[in-house]
């Protein structure tokens, strides 16, 4: 058997052709892998939730302490919308239905003074059970939740004992924005 | 008698091969990061970042507050678009909505706030957007 050393080359060539092809092929490949990544990436809505509801937080519970006697709260006549400066599209219309807001005042014995005040899409308390429960269940279209209670002292006009409430707020918010 | 020289073999010498090789993966690299720099700085990030940032903005702001946002680079890509300077942030104090448009014909984002205060946006010649709360 003799080595043919034209037939060697041309093998070579050959080969050098398919590696080309193969290289192409990698560079496709690679193309495609960053574009679907930086589509991914950009596409990617930026949840501002957890921000908007910790905001949404500290407005209800700063109207709630500031402006109201707690004695008859959560009563027929009390308005989160009106009370909080909220608006009212947002808490009420079908279309633009993205929060729900509930309020509780307990006295001194843990006793809930009037009744609850709540305004918003109601469906998402029962989301919130859910997902602040104890299997802590991740869900992916749910409302992001935050629940919180705290403390207030005041004292009632022309009394001089100090008492103590304590609020109670749940907060939902689903609004991830879009686009138009 | 003059040799003619024979250039035939020149065009599939290695380092031909290894030159165009070269070229063609500096191309198609270069048109990777073009595309790269290009999504990073599109219209559409842009217009999700503003619509949140103001939205946030004006959920945290208190009646009298005035908000300034540098929106220097939104500017340069609503110009580029031919988006006039108008149609490009509005608000409509009934629904509580924020739409931010950077590209002329193309919707561009929303995104709701939830106070119930008056709003007056304006665009200063340095590049700022000043909104105002009532």
């Amino acid at each position: 058997m003799t080595f043919k050393f034209n037939r060697f080359l041309k093998d070579r060539e050959a080969g050098e052709k398919w590696l080309s092809i193969w290289w192409f092929l990698i560079l496709v490949i690679i193309a495609l892998a960053i574009i679907g990544a930086i589509n991914m990436f950009f596409n990617a809505n930026i949840d501002t939730r957890a921000y908007e509801a910790s905001l949404l937080y500290d407005k209800t519970f700063d109207c709630v302490s500031n402006n109201y006697n707690f004695m008859n709260f959560g009563g027929e006549n009390f308005d989160l919308i009106t009370a909080c400066g909220l608006n009212s599209y947002l808490f009420t219309s079908e279309e633009g239905l993205k929060y729900y807001i509930e309020v509780y005042v307990k006295d001194e014995d843990g006793n809930i003074i009037g009744d609850k005040a709540s305004v918003g899409r109601e469906s998402y308390k029962g989301d919130c059970e859910v997902l602040l429960g104890d299997e802590k269940i991740i869900a992916k279209n749910f409302p992001f939740c935050f629940q919180k209670s705290e403390v207030v002292n005041f004292v009632e006009p022309g009394e001089s004992k100090i008492k103590t409430r304590q609020i109670e707020i749940l907060i939902a918010s689903n609004q991830k924005g879009g686009k138009v | 008698m003059i040799k003619r020289e024979d250039k035939r073999g020149e065009a599939d010498s290695p380092i031909f091969g290894t030159v165009i090789f070269t070229i063609l993966n500096l191309a198609f690299f270069i048109l990777l990061l073009t595309f790269v720099w290009r999504s990073a700085n599109g219209a559409a990030v842009y217009e999700e970042i503003y619509a949140k940032q103001i939205a946030l903005a004006i959920d945290k702001a208190k009646p009298g507050t005035q908000i300034v946002i540098n929106v220097d680079k939104g500017l340069q890509i609503a110009d580029k678009n031919r988006q006039p300077r108008s149609e490009i942030f509005k608000i409509d104090s009934d629904k509580g909505q924020v739409a931010v448009s950077l590209s002329e014909g193309k919707g561009g984002y929303e995104m709701s706030y939830f106070n119930n205060y008056g709003i007056i946006t304006e665009i200063n010649n340095e590049g700022n957007l000043i909104i105002t709360v009532k």
